[in-house]
């Protein structure tokens, strides 16, 4: 029905999620959750804290299992996908970037970009020469041999969206991406955000909690007690 | 996904050494601390047992069988007997003369064996770093110039320790004169025992020690496939002519072996206590990293990476960790060992007057051992952690909820009772009985592994109630009242912790009880071995079967002479009792004062001896008990040379010295019941003001074919040994403590980085550093006082199962029990206090956690 939808509207559905259910013990945080995104579409998810935004982005990252309903991320079901194909969805169609940025503290910043390469088998010289032209677009070539405790927040957060970008993912997971910077360098995030997956031809899924964040995105989508209470509006 | 791995142990593992560089260290140092206490209490171990060993079986080692005579030498034309007596059967014998020469102002052992009859030799015979010669070209130059000529093959250690080379001239001196001989060969180094030999041809010895007439031992060695089992041996002794008597090496037991290989089995168990302490420290350690390192696990997971090569990732972590500190801990343990051998065979040399090797310091084989085991032991600890750091849910951890240890052991009080039972039967099991006779107690060994694992799952139960007690004690404390309330649902952190504290404690506080009760039962019998100022024995005399006796008439001197106040000497018989071989002791004790260990004392002690009545009184050994089964009471009948002697059992004595049995009676009787009256080994008690070392000077100048030995000095050798030996006892229960301590604090670690929200609220309520480190130190204490209480009461058991069903079963007889209990309090204390500074440090590291980033 929301395939059908998607088509009537004249793109191609990406991300389908269908009465998607999730408990934590007897409190329902997902509460059948609807929700069709298409391809290279920018989706802002806000809400109060608590209504269930980040416990959504990690079922539809793969990292953390829902009870009830569909999820299909292109051609996959992630609710029957063996933990195998989970594995390689993350590894080669879905990446997250993080409120506290969660980047590898033994590596550099250089070594972070290029780590999912390395862990797509890439061969380390490649890796590390794909890893500088993403050092490039994120502005970060000067501080590529530094460590991430060496950081400013901004500097870890556009090393993350390298890390993030670099294996070529078809959807960005982006949890506040912003929460934890001051209002310039959150603007400057969320610049290098949209130009990039523009660029890329990437499908976003921002949670954030600030109107002006919106701005990069194609539609908004609002969430409360674990329900999408505008439902799919282009 | 060979590539993975090296990609994760470059990217994640080298970095973190790197990055803490220190704490890595420590690690490594720790786990090294094990595996160097491992390999050096077993290479110290072998090179001092090395040296007791050699002490007694100088020669024939390879010989399976020996035959001796009981009333002193054996005739030479008896030879023939004893050939005759092996029928059939395909042997060379190997008879030999052993005397004490002079040489310069000491003496050395001069051997004479019989060149024509090595040359014969099976090839196997030497194998085992005896000092025969094998039939290469070694033996060729051995034979050429033993035959006729006074020329003498010495060990390398004879060598070294004379400064004699091929070709010196060298002048030994004996009762017939002094004789110049030629150092002709030197024996291989491999064939070096670590005393100083000298080997001659059986006739020129023979002419130059005037002995043409006796040989003292033959040795009796069996072609390939020719059977010597008990049931032969029991034929070929029937048939032997009277008086000779066939032993085997298990037979010619003597103090110092019996005693080394009840040390060694001891020491044994102690370097596996250092070895699973070291497995325990490495468990905790990693457990804390993978706590630590959750979020990067985490985050790893959300990149795509599986839950195996997270796993993988840390058993490789674990490996390095085991490679590195083993590779340190053998440097470690062979400097530990040159120290320590350097006290201990230092004064074991000094006591034995033979030197002791010092060179068998390396062995290839327990280096390896050692490494095989360190990096064993540090996988095995791996494998929890890792298994927990691959189970890590990318979604929770990356909003860091921390998840505790999943063991679920600790959790059923019901394995609990089925350890302890499994135990009780395990300690009813016989031990198992080796190639060599040597029994080995598995069982007991299991037994104990089952009751310290059943008390370590009992004592998870208890830290609630502890803590209700301790914080009723104090009830306005609120950082106790916050620690106790951790305690009140003790999490899988907690309970391994708390195990392995008590198992430590416990494996301690037993090696401990266990080190006490021997020191304690083997001073107290040396006192009675060695109460005598001077002992007195036939120059040769070694064990009860050596057939050298002191004359009677230089015994009746002896005991009149001047100096002399009291003495106390033995007749030793070689017997056969119920188809085993026994000694039958006759003892004239002192009048006053001499005293044994008694399991059983009759009510005038020794001095029940000298009743007469229808039956003899005799006292029997421990071994005899427990050999022949009959007690206080019963009768025993001995028969030799077609006599009959019957005696009534009236007490049962401890003897460590010898493991087939004695039988005690009075000396008078004894000598008229053999009639033979030559005595064994002489006591002297000096009057008090003689100068022991002046008495023996004398004695020794006057009576030169007997052995005049100052026991006074020699007492007071044995017991420095005793103190250097035990004192390596103490240092290990150190790291026991140490290692439990350390194992605290690095749980405690764990458990204020699991509880960062926690952390975060108690900050904002005003918990400074002082605050956390209250609660922590509190939590840890409780802890400690828990795990170390119920240890200390575990180790009550552990040492009643290695003393009453381990050493019995192991060696025959028993220690006395006895609690060390100054230092179990000591140790107590210690690991109380220990455990609420590990608490506090942990404390003091969590005030400085950061927080700020917590949602
Ligand atoms: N591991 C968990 N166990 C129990 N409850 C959980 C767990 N994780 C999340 N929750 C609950 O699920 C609900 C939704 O959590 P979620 O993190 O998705 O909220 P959110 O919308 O992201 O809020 P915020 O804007 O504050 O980040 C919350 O009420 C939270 O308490
Ligand atoms: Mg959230």
């Amino acid at each position: 029905m929301f395939q059908g939808l998607a088509r009537l509207g004249g793109m191609t559905a990406y991300v389908t999620l269908e009465h998607v259910s999730k408990s934590y013990g007897d409190r329902e945080v997902l509460a059948g959750v609807s929700l069709v995104i298409s391809a290279g579409e920018r989706v802002a998810l806000m809400g109060p804290s608590g209504s269930g935004k980040s416990t959504l982005l990690n079922c539809l990252g793969g990292i953390d299992r829902f009870d009830r309903g569909v999820i299909r991320i292109g051609d996959v079901d992630l609710g029957s996908a063996s933990g195998e194909a989970l594995t390689r969805l993350r590894r080669k169609q879905i990446a997250t970037v993080f409120q506290f940025f969660h980047l590898l503290p033994t590596l550099s910043v250089l070594e972070n970009a290029a780590f999912p390469l390395l862990l797509n088998g890439i061969p380390e010289k490649e890796a590390l020469a794909k890893g500088r032209e993403w050092m490039e677009r994120t502005g970060l070539t000067h501080r590529m041999t530094a460590y991430p405790d060496q950081l400013s927040g901004g500097e870890m957060q556009r090393c993350a969206i390298a890390r993030a970008l670099a294996a070529g993912p078809k959807l960005l997971l982006a949890d506040e991406p912003t929460g934890n910077l001051d209002s310039s360098t959150g603007d400057k995030i969320l610049d290098l955000l949209e130009t990039l997956t523009r660029e890329q031809g990437i499908t976003l899924v921002m949670v954030t909690h600030s109107e002006t964040a919106t701005r990069i995105c194609d539609r908004t989508v609002h969430m409360l007690d674990g329900k999408v209470v505008e439902p799919v509006t282009a | 996904m060979t590539g993975g791995a090296a990609l994760f142990w470059r990217y994640f593992t080298l970095r973190h050494w790197r990055r803490s560089p220190g704490s890595h260290a420590v690690l490594v140092v720790l786990l090294g601390v094990g595996v160097a206490a491992f390999l050096g209490i077993r290479l110290a171990n072998r090179s001092a047992t090395a040296g007791f060993e050699v002490f007694t079986e100088t020669l024939g080692a390879g010989a399976p069988v020996t035959v001796e005579s009981a009333a002193g030498a054996i005739p030479v034309d008896q030879l023939r007997g004893i050939r005759a007596a092996f029928g059939v059967r395909s042997v060379v014998l190997l008879p030999s003369v052993q005397t004490s020469v002079r040489l310069g102002d000491g003496s050395v052992d001069l051997v004479g064996i019989d060149v024509v009859a090595v040359r014969n030799l099976p090839e196997a015979a030497g194998d085992d770093g005896s000092l025969v010669p094998r039939t290469d070209a070694e033996s060729a130059v051995f034979q050429d110039a033993l035959r006729g000529e006074p020329v003498l093959l010495i060990s390398p250690t004879a060598a070294r320790r004379f400064g004699l080379s091929v070709g010196d001239a060298l002048t030994l001196g004996s009762d017939s004169g002094a004789f110049a001989w030629r150092v002709g060969f030197i024996l291989p180094e491999a064939l070096d025992r670590g005393a100083a030999i000298f080997l001659g041809d059986l006739r020129t010895v023979q002419e130059r020690t005037g002995r043409e007439k006796s040989v003292d031992r033959v040795d009796v060695f069996p072609m390939p496939g020719v059977d010597m089992g008990e049931s032969v041996r029991t034929a070929v002794q029937a048939a032997l002519p009277p008086g000779l008597l066939l032993s085997t090496p298990g037979e010619r037991q003597s103090v110092s072996q019996t005693l080394s290989a009840a040390f060694r089995m001891n020491l044994s168990a102690l370097s596996l206590l250092a070895l699973l302490v070291s497995l325990y420290l490495i468990l905790q350690s990693l457990d804390a990293a993978v706590v630590r390192r959750r979020e990067e696990i985490a985050v790893l997971r959300s990149l795509g990476v599986r839950a195996e090569q997270i796993k993988a990732a840390w058993m490789l972590e674990a490996l390095t960790l085991g490679i590195a500190g083993s590779a340190v801990g053998i440097l470690m343990g062979v400097l530990l060992a040159r120290v320590s051998v350097g006290a201990v065979t230092e004064t074991l040399g000094n006591l034995y007057v033979q030197g002791l090797s010092r060179g068998a310091l390396w062995s290839g084989r327990e280096v390896l051992t050692a490494f095989g085991l360190g990096v064993g032991a540090s996988l095995l600890a791996g494998w929890l952690p890792a298994r927990d750091a691959a189970m890590t849910p990318p979604a929770q951890s990356l909003g860091r909820g921390g998840r505790s240890l999943p063991i679920q052991l600790l959790d059923h009080p019901l394995y609990a009772v089925l350890a302890l039972g499994v135990g009780a039967v395990f300690l009813r099991f016989p031990p198992l009985v080796l190639a060599g006779g040597v029994r080995f107690p598995l069982f007991g060994y299991l037994g104990a592994t089952a009751f310290a694992v059943g008390m370590s799952i009992l004592v998870c139960l208890l830290p609630p109630r502890v803590a209700k007690g301790v914080q009723n004690l104090r009830r306005e404390d609120a950082m106790l009242r916050l620690a106790a309330s951790q305690l009140r649902r003790l999490s899988g952190r907690h309970k391994l912790a708390l195990a392995g504290l008590m198992i430590a404690t416990a494996m301690a506080g037993g090696i401990s009880l266990l080190v006490h009760s021997f020191r304690g039962t083997v001073t107290q019998w040396l006192d009675g071995q060695l109460e005598a100022d001077l002992f007195i024995s036939a120059r040769g005399f070694q064990h009860p079967g050596s057939p050298v006796r002191i004359p009677t008439e230089s015994r009746d001197l002896l005991l009149r002479h001047a100096s002399v106040a009291d003495a106390e000497y033995a007749l030793m018989q070689r017997i056969r009792y119920q188809d085993q071989s026994a000694v039958l002791v006759g003892l004239s004790a002192r009048r006053e004062g001499s005293e044994r260990i008694w399991l059983h004392r009759p009510a005038d002690g020794l001095a029940v001896l000298r009743e007469r009545g229808e039956r003899v009184p005799v006292l029997v050994s421990e071994p005899w008990l427990r050999r022949f089964g009959t007690g206080v009471g019963d009768v025993v009948r001995i028969e030799a040379g077609g006599r009959t002697l019957e005696g009534i059992i009236r007490g049962v004595f401890a003897d460590y010295a010898n493991e087939h049995g004695s039988v005690v009676a009075d000396a008078g009787v004894v000598a008229a019941f053999l009639g033979e009256d030559r005595t064994a080994t002489l006591g002297l008690f000096l009057r008090n003001d003689e100068d022991v070392r002046a008495v023996r000077d004398e004695l020794q100048t006057a009576f030169p074919a007997l052995n005049v030995r100052d026991q006074r000095a020699l007492r007071e050798e044995v017991f420095t040994i005793f103190q250097q030996t035990f004192s390596v006892t103490a240092a290990l229960k150190f790291i026991g403590v140490a290692v439990a301590v350390a194992g605290l604090l690095l749980s405690q670690i764990s458990l204020f980085l699991e509880r960062r929200s926690e952390l975060r609220v108690l900050k904002e309520l005003g918990c400074g550093r002082r605050e956390l480190m209250a609660a922590g130190a509190w939590e840890s204490g409780i802890l400690a006082l828990t795990g170390g209480t119920s240890g200390l009461l575990t180790s009550l058991g552990l040492g009643w199962i290695l003393i009453y069903v381990i050493n019995r079963q192991a060696f025959g007889w028993t220690l006395r029990y006895a609690v060390p209990l100054g230092s179990f309090l000591a140790f107590l204390i210690a690991i109380v206090f220990a455990g609420a500074l590990a608490g506090g440090i942990s404390g003091h590291k969590a005030a400085s956690l950061p927080v700020e980033n917590e949602e």
